[in-house]
């Protein structure tokens, strides 16, 4: 059985992964059994899928190609998978008779995503979609490539592996790498549900906030996310399973091993740190003088929605429709630069933002410096020092470029189909691309397709880092044309 | 990879498809045609690899599906083999382009760490005699292919090539 499902299809085996991910909701109606009239919404697209991979499963996985050949065919598939996942997920939302098929479509791709927007009103949902949404951000935190290759692996894992947009290799095999980021990932549900309940959160809300919080993705079961219960500490522990999720699963395997001053000397780490420092005062001095808060009040509000925001979680604890502009601004440039590479978080990234930073300084310096000073930037990752030569600076340039181009096309966009002002339209789609999911009060039950659309490309293309969707259609021409040839 | 008779004797040391998972772990110094094809069929058998080679682009000649970690640095630097964690390793294969460097990666290897098979390239036959004695497995290239092409010339020739 194993040996015959490595060697089946790639394809045909996620199909099947994104059948059984759809079935899993069912396990929470033995607690909550007035939800059995809702099973048939899940087990028809879930069983539809695993048919539908088994059968593709049974067609043997392509032949080897040329290397660039099989990085074609990686990028089509991962972008295959997300598309086919979002469709599929979005029908017990319809078929559960909750949604219309757009703002399915939009809660299924929000879920996996990680973003946490939502068009549900969740005081009156029941408790199995619930569960389903958080499910859905759970998995989308790792990858659908990542969730395969911890139960099966093929020829074409490392192929995959990458496309996806998984930068770091921690072990010497692919099969422990995926096996140590899974097991970390699991151990710091465990304990982050286990924190809430001790915090007094009860146990059904505190699953779902720990999958949401640490896989970045922000969908809650209150109208008033995390503020609902009026805690300190519950913050507290929503704060730590934030930054756990945003950091870089290489500097998180330093931190789980104990190895403090490798992991405190990696630059993202750093620049989380400076962020904090520098934007968290800035926020609580803004919300203090424009909402006249107390000093500790506005501290306290000002530390949970900015490392909310830079997360890209998206859990608020209050809303933003009165916050002074400033600090509108702030959370915008917190959602544009997002949380580590590597981890389950969206945004630019703390590391271009950084390599950019570093380039900008290095820039001011060398024209203070004589002309022929020679200068070799450098940053720290998990892995060690790196160097930053000109093919590191090309592809960094060039991402936050096409980021900035479909964040500006993206919010125009959005002014249109919506008629919001522009600070409007900049937030809600800035949270959309970062995969954030932090609301100005643009996406909600009553938010016209139009507007949902535009924002589910915005997701879409944060998650898979813009460039895989480009080259997964080019991918799919080359081999159509070789095809046909 | 070439069924040559000059690499077989490393094959059959890596035992390519039957190496068990998990278990062996296998440092490569020198990221070569020779060190990448070994490292690209470890990784295929699931076997873990680390390739420690000084210049970054020769990573290139690795495949795309290969699983296994990279590492830049002088391989005969004692802490960078450390971070390679050659401590870890059953075996170590030294093949980069120049004899002296992979002899005295393949002494660390096996005089410092104590790694049970340590494999060394040695491109000068005269040195291969020097080095036995220390208990490291090499190949010479050079006396190989003497070898094989004696062997493809026939035996009507042996007498003068000897």
């Amino acid at each position: 059985m194993k040996l015959m499902l490595t060697r089946a299809s790639n394809a045909g085996k996620l199909t099947l992964l994104i059948g059984l991910l759809l079935l899993a909701p069912l396990l929470v109606l033995p607690f909550y059994p007035e939800d059995a009239r809702f099973a048939a919404a899940f087990l028809l697209p879930g069983g539809a899928s695993i048919l539908l991979g088994a059968l593709m499963c049974a067609k043997k996985s392509a032949a080897t190609d040329s290397a660039l050949e099989a990085a074609h065919r990686g990028n089509l598939l991962v972008l295959y998978i997300w598309a086919y996942g979002c469709i599929a997920g979005a029908l017990p939302f319809v078929l559960g008779d909750r949604l219309s098929f757009v703002q399915g479509l939009f809660e299924a791709v929000s879920g996996w995503t990680t973003t946490g927007l939502s068009v549900m009103d969740v005081s009156v949902t029941p408790h199995i979609f619930l569960f389903y949404r958080s499910f859905m951000q759970f998995c989308g935190g790792l990858g659908f490539v990542m969730i395969m290759m911890a139960f099966v692996q093929g020829r074409m894992g490392m192929v995959l592996y990458s496309a996806e947009g998984h930068p770091d290799k921690l072990m010497p095999t692919l099969r422990q790498t995926v096996r140590a980021i899974v097991l970390m990932y699991l151990s710091f549900l465990v304990a982050g549900v286990a924190a809430y309940v001790v915090c007094g959160m009860p146990l059904f809300d505190a699953i779902l906030h720990a999958m949401g919080a640490l896989s970045t993705g922000g969908f809650s079961n209150r109208v008033d996310s995390i503020s609902a219960y009026h805690s300190v500490a519950i913050e507290g522990v929503s704060i730590f399973l934030m930054l756990v999720g945003t950091t870089n699963f290489a500097i998180l395997l330093l931190m789980v091993r104990r190895r403090w001053r490798d992991a405190l000397r990696c630059g993202e780490v750093r620049f989380l740190g400076a962020l904090l420092a520098i934007f968290v005062p800035l926020t609580a001095i803004s919300l203090a003088t424009g909402l006249y808060l107390t000093a500790g009040e506005a501290l306290r509000q000002a530390l949970f929605n900015i490392v909310s925001a830079l997360s890209t979680t998206g859990y608020a604890t209050m809303s933003y429709a009165g916050w002074p502009q400033t600090a509108i601004g702030v959370m915008i440039l917190m959602m544009l630069i997002g949380g580590g590479t590597g981890s389950t978080a969206g945004g630019v990234k703390l590391s271009r933002a950084l390599i950019l930073t570093k380039c900008a300084a290095g820039q001011l310096r060398s024209r203070l410096s004589p002309e022929h000073a020679v200068r070799a930037p450098y940053y720290f990752r998990a892995q060690g020092r790196t160097a930053i030569d000109h093919r590191l600076l090309n592809a960094t340039a060039g991402f936050v470029v096409t980021y900035l181009t479909v964040f500006v096309a993206g919010t125009l966009l959005l002014t249109v189909t919506s008629g919001a002002t522009l600070t409007e339209a900049m937030f809600e789609f800035a949270s959309s691309l970062g995969t954030v999911g932090l609301s100005i009060g643009l996406t909600g039950p009553a938010t016209n397709a139009a507007t949902l659309l535009v924002e589910i490309a915005g997701m879409l293309l944060g998650r898979l880092e813009i460039f895989i969707v480009f080259t997964g259609v080019g991918s799919a021409l080359l081999l159509l044309r070789r095809k046909t040839r | 990879m070439h069924r040559s008779a000059g690499l077989k004797p490393t094959r059959a040391a890596f035992g390519g498809e039957h190496m068990r998972k998990d278990e062996k772990y296998t440092v490569i110094v020198g990221c070569g045609r020779l060190g990448a094809s070994l490292a690209n069929a470890i990784s295929d058998a699931e076997g873990s690899v680390m390739m420690v080679d000084r210049d970054e682009h020769a990573f290139r000649k690795l495949d795309a599906a290969y699983g296994g970690l990279t590492l830049v640095g002088d391989a005969t630097d004692v802490a960078v083999l450390r971070s390679a964690q050659i401590e870890r390793a059953d075996t170590v294969v030294s093949v980069t382009n120049d004899d002296n460097t992979n002899i005295m990666v393949a002494q660390i290897a096996r005089n410092l760490y104590h790694i049970p098979n340590v494999v060394c390239r040695l491109y000068d036959p005269e040195r291969e005699v020097v080095y036995r004695e220390f208990g490291i497995d090499t190949i010479c290239p050079t006396v190989l292919s003497t070898r094989e092409i004696d062997r493809l010339l026939g035996h009507e020739k042996e007498a003068t090539v000897r």
